[in-house]
């Protein structure tokens, strides 16, 4: 696996975690 | 939530409401990043030894087992504390500490009441980014997400506003539910094509 790949598959798991992050955020706003 | 920091009741213990929302932002951004950067820090030494499609395919696994806990199949229900934030802090302190730490407390996410397994999921994809920085910047996400619906009740200066804004959120509250569903199974089928394309 070169480099770049890599990269690739890191950055998406950095954007799985910033959309569940907006989508937990705003969500918790109907917490009690 | 939204409904302890309005204009109006700001006003009637004293604070300006700008302040205590500040407050109340940063400290729930910080508890994010703390919490955030914690965790990629502590998983980064698990997160190195393991193939990134791997923490990808266990994300999607995750988020997948989150929303059936949360509809309830099987009979799973999401674990939580029952804890909430102490509501004698408002007549206590002034607004930007009450705010400040209101914010702390929120923006941990899971030291009062979780009402959705997205909060656990983001916190184990935090764990699973493979560093303090890559955890931080998905806890700040969090953190400010938590915490910026507070600005929707910056109009809030009369009673019959505030009843105005608690029947949006009823109104709201199915749709909402809903829509992190369906957040929640795009991340899934996201995480799941990333690890298979890689």
């Amino acid at each position: 696996m070169s480099p770049g790949m890599g990269s690739a598959t890191v950055q998406t798991l950095v954007v799985v975690g910033v959309a569940l992050a907006v989508a937990a955020g705003l969500r918790s706003t109907w917490s009690p | 939530m939204l409904g302890s920091i309005t204009p109006l009741g700001e006003r009637g213990r004293g604070s300006r409401w700008w302040v205590t929302v500040i407050a109340y932002v940063l400290g729930s951004t910080l508890a994010g990043v703390a919490v955030g950067g914690a965790l990629g820090f502590l998983g980064s030494s698990f997160a190195d030894r393991t193939p990134v499609t791997a923490r990808l395919e266990v994300v999607a696994l995750a988020v997948i087992a989150g929303l059936l806990a949360d509809v309830g199949s099987f009979g799973l229900r999401l674990p939580t504390v029952r804890r909430q934030v102490d509501e004698g802090w408002r007549a206590g302190y002034r607004g930007w500490a009450w705010g400040f730490g209101y914010g702390i407390q929120l923006g941990a996410g899971v030291v009062t009441v979780v009402t959705t397994s997205t909060v656990y999921v983001t916190w184990l994809a935090a764990a699973l980014s493979g560093s303090a920085v890559a955890g931080a910047l998905i806890g700040t996400t969090f953190g400010f997400a938590r915490a910026i619906p507070v600005l929707s009740v910056a109009g809030v200066r009369r009673p019959d506003q505030l009843l105005h804004v608690d029947a949006v959120l009823v109104r709201w509250a199915a749709p909402a539910r809903r829509a992190t569903y369906g957040a929640g199974a795009v991340v899934a089928c996201i995480s799941l094509l990333g690890a298979a394309r890689w």
